[in-house]
């Protein structure tokens, strides 16, 4: 069975954003591996040779772009595959301790898929979400953020009755409604972009 | 060329310099937060695509010269002059030219282009569509990182909004000009931050880093003219065209102009992310904004796990933050993702963290990187962090520094070296400690508490 | 340009890399990653030396330096590179010889390569010849400080049947990657996993056959291995003779490699002008004959058996069977391979006794030496704006000639050369270069070269030629307009077309090359056919082709296996006992075209050298030995007692001066004179039954299978 005799349109519309050209088709390497792992978990060697025909390559070399990349998975993770930042900011926001945690209680180490199959841990780099720390992050689905012991107990406990919370998207971010900036102190201060000076329209003509 | 804006203020004020200037106004971040920001209705309620239009009346080349004036500088660590770049894509060479978005935003302690990515994707597309005009591109990809799935998703809706919309595609907003953008999602891989290992990756190649020359704008995405600008930089230009050359030139110091978006993380009151001139101090950004740090620190990152740490003391915190000063200060303003370390946490610990992270992103093409770095720089520090350490360790990392430093085909083999060296040079005792009484000056503690 | 070197000036031609001129000043920079015919990476980072540049001032003037008045020299901070670094006007270079910043980068640099390197070289088969043992000697710090345990991988990984990997002896140069990438253009062998992971592998369930031998020589260390030459022997065992492979008419340069007079092995030695640093695996992995089953000594045939017997023997029942025959009766033929001296010498004593019958065994009934644009040489091809190819099928016919073809696709850039040699850093060529299909057109039967081809039409026969002179079909059409607009095009013939060409061909093929101002490339059907032909080697008035050996009255075959014999005596000189040598009344061993000297002529009309290599074969001779002794039989004077003899009587009959040639051979116009029918068609096929290795040498000694398993049929020349 191949993944994209019946997806000829979704094909078509990878294929659309790069050019028409050996280089260009070689280009949709990547899409196409994440079409796989989004459907099937994982990307099997059947599927690494459809894809490799697909861009005019050979599975040698899908799978070399494949193996770079740590988001890529060739065998299945668990149904939650709970991917945990361990790079210095969260490290130093306890995310060691996070991961100690998680191992211990769900017993399951990198690699492994726990026996009920639920679960599947990895270790991953800066998720780029260091100002919400630790935080990780479950299968392709988004952030959990802030997860402190006593979130991280909450989320297992739903993931065990397999409702999936929904992830996280804290903004950190600390411009109030009219525009303008609020200190810690929680005052407001500078002016709003609503009071800039925004430059008036020209009239194409001149220069085209 | 007609700059229909004269550059020609009577008195040229003071500049900007402080966050707290009742003169300063966030504008990358002005709608990051609020309902709806992601939305096209949204966004042209609030003046979108102005300064396209403005961009489009002004003509190509008046829009690099806007941007040259303004004194912009890459955002995405290396501070390039963004005008200077786009003035060395060829004209009128025949080929198709690209532009690229680096959104792969994966130096630690950075997350700035996130938020600019899933609550403000239309200023990024806006900035890329002025880009792409000033450059001759007609072609603009936008590389995310595998991870922003989140931030993909809204960016896919917006850019589907825009070409809705007549934004993207044929003829933009009636102006002769085609535009088409695409998104590429990574998949994980820090290297692809490095703009050739991007562009190898957007072909479907290996991350490796190639070699320059060739350089983009000569050879870059399918051997074509190529410009790559971080997601900041090109939503600066927006704004740039939208409040002038003038205006962004206001804020900030003589060499580093205009507004930066800086990060703060480690235990501080408020982390997060925060608008400020260039130019800010330190001690604004962490105590001011960030409400201060929570416990005793000793380091700060300034920008990003590449940038060598600083020393936690008056000097540093009065320290303007702007690409000469902190420069001066013997580390870089980089992505602007400040991170706090503190007091009780064991410095080697935390730069072996930062080891392992380079040694495991390391593309393994070079020497000096795969197994300077890769395979042994991790287990020394290894080595000294679980009491293994032995007197002559220090001076052995040290040497090896040198042997890579400078030597590597790319710059991560030196990014990493940033937290060593300046971690040795800053708390030597705390390696010295290691290396001969294999006891750490700061033990292990729990840091993982609910707050 | 002028270029100063640890503080010696010297002029280069621009584009030089700073590596080579290095070593065009008789300096000396360590490198693994770097390799004459690949592009340059970088990635190794041994060959780091300083450079510094002097600046000029807006007008045009160089900055100065205050202290001297001389251009002020602005050192870069860091050492750089030097294999990707190019020269420029002014500019200094320090290497390790002047610079201690450079020896401690590099003796730094070798102690990482070395890092995870196992301490195999007692057991490796690249000691000796290795890369990175020989670096390590010369530019280490002589021991590593790393203390740790090594990365471990596997050690026993076999690529392929003739490939062997060992991955912990991987230093990461990616040269295999980017051979198989850029010359054969072939996506087989690639990293995986990334860092201090990264390993090579292959996802294909094995590696194509055709040009995969050649990563075993250009791999600097000890990882990729010939399977059939594994633990065989070590470098300095060997007898090393260079020579040329005569298995096809390209004649590439290789190193005979000889243990115990066993041919244990073959390498590609460079000719910038024929096969650059490859050879085919024919070449390489198919010379199981030369050491197996070898005949030694000659054979009789007494009361119906063949028995071993002295040269005096055989000789005397040539002579005993020759009584029953006219000594013009004796049809005399020789395999095209054979070299010009030997040819020389059947020829002579064809026209001593008089025998019409002659002939040499493959060849065509054409000759194509005298085209209007002049023969084409293998550099034409690569730096050809155009090949149209015609019933070819290059892999069976003239594999290096493919490579050839393949490297005018990627832009024909032929590396620059040196005092030094072949540049070792040629910049302009890159990795992933971009391939000009169109440049090509293949017409004929689907072949290997037919997916490289942007034009290519089915067809059969030699009317392919015909139909590309007037077009009947859209890819022809095409294939004409190619050859018609480009500036410099080469139309390549192969068997398909050759075969039963004739006068009429020749003359078509002229009139289509002055049309289209093309030159011609016809290959040879047996290695020295082109050499050969220029002889009288061809049945003379009455006599009978080789096709009809069967026919002869008697006949002395040498190394020929036509599986028939002559009605009467049947005289047959081979290296093994082919079927053909099982029907005969006296077997003459032969000595194989690596244990020979002489001359070949390869498809372009270079003459290149074959030496001796130092095998066991017995009593076996070559030709001329051979023919001296068949003429003592037949009672005539031979006319050739030697190879000086055979070699002035070449230079007498062709006018040629045979012998120390220089290394890359010299090219002729040769002229074919005779021609004659065939009456049979020349198949090509490269790679016979008895050049396969042998089951033995490819499983390890305790892996082998019972040694009665092990036998592989005997004998049989195809
Ligand atoms: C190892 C490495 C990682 C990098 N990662 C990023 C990144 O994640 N995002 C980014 O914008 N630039 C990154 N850069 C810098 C880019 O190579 C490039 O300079 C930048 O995208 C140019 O955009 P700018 O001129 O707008 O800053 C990285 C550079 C290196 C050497
Ligand atoms: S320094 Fe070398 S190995 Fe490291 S990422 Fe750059 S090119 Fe790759
Ligand atoms: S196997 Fe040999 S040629 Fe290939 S990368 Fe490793 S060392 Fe280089
Ligand atoms: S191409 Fe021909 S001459 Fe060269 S190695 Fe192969 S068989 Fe021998
Ligand atoms: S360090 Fe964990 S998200 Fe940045
Ligand atoms: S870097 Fe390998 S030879 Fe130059």
């Amino acid at each position: 069975m191949t993944y994209f005799a019946d997806k000829q349109s979704l094909v078509a519309d990878i294929f659309s954003r790069y050019p028409d050209s050996p280089q260009g088709r070689r280009s949709a390497l990547m899409p196409l591996l994440r079409e796989v792992q989004d459907a099937e978990g994982f990307v099997n060697g059947t599927r690494l040779d459809e894809i490799a025909a697909l861009c005019g390559t050979t599975a040698t070399e899908v799978r070399s772009v494949m193996s770079f990349y740590s988001t890529y998975h060739t065998l299945p993770t668990g149904k939650y595959h709970l991917q945990v930042c361990s790079t210095v900011m969260c490290s130093l926001a306890g995310s060691d301790e996070l991961w100690d945690h998680l191992v211990e209680t769900l017993d399951v180490q990198p690699g492994e898929v726990s026996p009920d199959g639920r679960f599947s841990v990895q270790k991953v780099e800066c998720l780029g979400s260091c100002g919400t720390a630790p935080m990780m992050q479950i299968n392709d689905d988004g952030y959990y953020e802030n997860v402190t012991p006593s979130k991280c107990a909450r989320i297992l406990e739903s993931l065990h009755a397999d409702l999936q919370p929904l992830p996280d998207n804290p903004v950190p971010v600390t411009v109030n409604a009219e525009g303008r900036q609020v200190l810690a102190s929680g005052e407001a201060i500078g002016a709003s972009i609503t009071g800039l000076g925004q430059l008036p329209p020209i009239t194409p003509g001149g220069e085209a | 060329m007609t700059a229909a804006f004269p550059a020609t203020a009577p008195t040229p004020p003071k500049p900007i310099t402080s966050g707290k200037d009742p003169r300063f106004a966030p504008t990358l971040y002005a709608h990051v937060g609020q309902p709806e920001s992601w939305t096209l209705g949204y966004y042209r309620r609030h003046g979108g695509y102005e300064a396209l239009e403005r961009a489009f009346g002004m003509g190509a080349d008046a829009v690099i010269d806007e941007v040259k004036q303004s004194g912009l500088r890459g955002r995405g660590g290396a501070g390039f002059a963004t005008g200077l770049k786009w003035s060395f894509m060829p004209l009128n060479d025949g080929k198709p030219h690209y532009i690229i978005c680096n959104a792969d935003e994966s130096e630690p302690g950075s997350f700035k282009d996130r938020y600019l990515l899933s609550e403000d994707p239309h200023q990024l597309i806006e900035g890329m569509l002025i880009a792409g005009y000033a450059m001759r591109a007609s072609v603009g990809y936008i590389y995310i990182r595998g991870e922003y799935v989140h931030a993909a998703e809204r960016l896919q809706v917006a850019i589907d909004e825009a070409r809705a919309a007549g934004l993207l595609g044929k003829n933009v907003l009636n102006s002769g000009i085609d535009f088409q953008l695409h998104l590429h999602r990574g998949a994980g891989a820090y290297i692809c931050g490095e703009e050739t290992a991007l562009m190898n990756s957007l072909e479907g190649l290996r991350a490796n880093p190639r070699l320059k020359p060739p350089f983009p704008a000569a050879a870059g995405l399918y051997g074509l003219p190529t410009t790559i600008n971080n997601v900041e930089t090109f939503c600066a230009a927006t704004q740039i065209l939208k409040f002038g050359a003038e205006w962004h030139a206001g804020m900030g110091t003589e060499k580093s102009k205009g507004m930066k978006l800086f990060q703060v993380s480690g235990p501080v009151a408020r982390p997060g992310v925060y608008e400020l001139p260039l130019g800010t101090t330190f001690r604004e950004l962490i105590y001011d904004w960030a409400g201060g740090p929570l416990e005793e620190m000793k380091a700060i990152i300034p920008g990003g796990s590449s940038c060598p740490l600083m020393r936690w003391d008056d000097k540093t915190l009065d320290t303007p933050m702007d690409y000469e000063s902190i420069a001066a200060g013997g580390s870089m303003l980089g992505t602007g993702g400040v991170t706090v370390i503190p007091r009780a946490d064991c410095i080697v610990n935390a730069t072996w963290n930062m080891v392992r992270f380079y040694g495991h992103e390391s593309c393994g093409k070079c020497t000096p990187c795969r197994e300077g770095i890769s395979s042994w720089m991790t287990r020394m520090y290894e080595k000294l962090v679980r009491g293994h350490g032995q007197p002559g360790d220090v001076q052995l990392i040290l040497d090896m520094s040198e042997n890579i430093g400078g030597r590597s085909f790319c710059a991560l083999a030196d990014a990493c070296l940033g937290p060593v060296l300046s971690s040795i040079e800053l708390f030597r005792e705390e390696y010295d400690s290691l290396a001969q009484l294999q006891t750490p000056t700061y033990p292990p503690r729990n840091r993982w508490k609910d707050v | 340009m002028k270029v100063h070197v640890d503080g010696v000036e010297l002029e280069l031609p621009a584009g030089t890399s700073a590596i080579d001129a290095v070593f065009e000043a008789g300096g000396d920079v360590p490198y693994f990653c770097a390799h004459k015919y690949l592009s340059p990476v970088g990635a190794c980072r041994m060959c780091l030396v300083e450079t510094g540049s002097p600046r000029k001032e807006k007008d045009g003037s160089f900055v100065l330096d205050d202290a001297t008045g001389q251009p002020k020299i602005f050192w870069f901070p860091k050492p750089m590179a030097s294999c990707t670094m190019q020269a420029t006007e002014g500019m200094h270079i320090k290497s390790a010889r002047s610079s201690e910043v450079v020896a401690k980068a590099q003796a730094g640099m070798m102690e990482f390569t070395l890092l995870n390197h196992p301490l195999d070289c007692p057991t490796c088969d690249k000691g000796g010849a290795c890369e990175l043992q020989d670096r390590a000697f010369e530019y280490g710090y002589g021991a590593s400080r790393f203390g740790f345990d090594r990365r471990h991988a596997d050690k026993h990984y076999p690529l392929s049947d003739f490939i062997i990997l060992d991955q912990e002896r991987c230093i990461h140069c990616k040269r295999c990657v980017r051979y198989f990438e850029e010359v054969p253009g072939q996506e087989v062998l690639d990293f995986i996993e990334r860092g201090g992971h990264t390993f090579i592998d292959t996802e294909e369930g094995g590696l194509p056959t055709g040009f995969q031998g050649n990563i075993a020589d250009i791999c600097p260390v000890g990882a990729l291995l010939d399977n059939v030459a594994r633990f065989r022997g070590r470098n300095w065992e060997y007898d090393h003779t260079p020579t040329t492979c005569t298995l096809c008419s390209v004649g590439c340069s290789i190193t005979v490699d000889a243990r115990n007079g066993r041919l244990e092995r073959i390498v590609a030695r460079e000719n910038r002008e024929v096969n650059e640093a490859w050879i085919c695996d024919a070449g390489r992995f198919g010379h199981a004959f030369a050491s197996e089953r070898r005949l030694t000594v000659p054979l009789v045939r007494v009361d119906g058996e063949l028995q071993e017997a002295s040269w005096d023997v055989a000789i005397a029942a040539i002579r005993a069977g020759m009584t029953r025959h006219n000594a013009t009766d004796l049809a005399l033929y020789l395999n095209a391979d054979s070299t010009l001296e030997e040819g020389v010498a059947l020829e002579a004593l064809a026209d001593a006794v008089g025998s019409p019958h002659v002939d040499h065994w493959p060849r065509y009934e054409v000759s194509l030496d005298a085209m209007p644009n002049g023969a084409a040489t293998l550099s034409d091809v690569a730096t050809a704006d155009a090949v149209v190819v015609i019933g070819a099928d290059l892999g069976e016919e003239a594999p290096i000639l493919e490579l050839r073809i393949l490297e005018m696709l990627r832009g024909g850039l032929l590396p620059p050369e040196y005092a030094h040699g072949t540049a070792i850093a040629d910049l302009r060529l890159v990795e992933r270069p971009a391939r000009k299909p169109e440049k090509l057109a293949v017409i004929g039967k689907e072949t290997r070269l037919w997916q490289h081809a942007g034009i290519r039409a089915s067809s059969n026969g030699h009317n392919a030629l015909e139909r590309l002179s007037r077009p009947d079909t859209a890819e022809l059409q095409a294939a004409l307009k190619l050859l018609t607009d480009s500036e410099k095009v080469i139309i390549i013939l192969g068997a398909d077309v050759l075969n039963g060409a004739s006068g009429s061909f020749a003359a078509q093929l002229s009139e289509l090359a002055t049309r289209t101002g093309a030159k011609v490339l016809a290959i040879p059907a047996g290695a020295n056919s082109k050499g050969l032909a220029a002889l009288n080697l061809v049945p003379r008035e009455g006599g009978l082709p080789f096709a009809r050996v069967a026919d002869a009255p008697a006949a002395f075959i040498s190394r020929l296996d036509p599986g028939v014999r002559a009605r009467g005596l049947t005289i047959v000189h081979d290296s093994h006992l082919t079927a053909t040598a099982r029907l005969a009344d006296v077997v003459l061993p032969a000595v194989t075209n690596y244990e020979k000297r002489g001359t070949t002529v390869n498809l372009e009309g270079r003459l290149l050298e074959l030496e001796q290599a130092a095998l066991s074969a017995g009593e076996a001779a070559d030709l001329i030995r051979t023919l001296t002794a068949v003429s003592e039989a037949l009672g005539v004077r031979a006319p050739v007692r030697g190879l000086k003899s055979a070699q002035a009587l070449a230079e007498q009959k062709l006018g040629l001066r045979l012998g120390e040639l220089p290394e890359r051979g010299v090219i002729h116009a040769f002229r074919s004179s005779h021609v004659a029918p065939t009456e049979q068609t020349h198949v090509p096929h490269l790679w016979t039954e008895r050049m396969q290795p042998s089951i033995q040498t490819l499983i390890p000694a305790n892996l082998q299978p019972l040694p009665m398993l092990g036998a592989a049929p005997v004998g049989g020349d195809d």
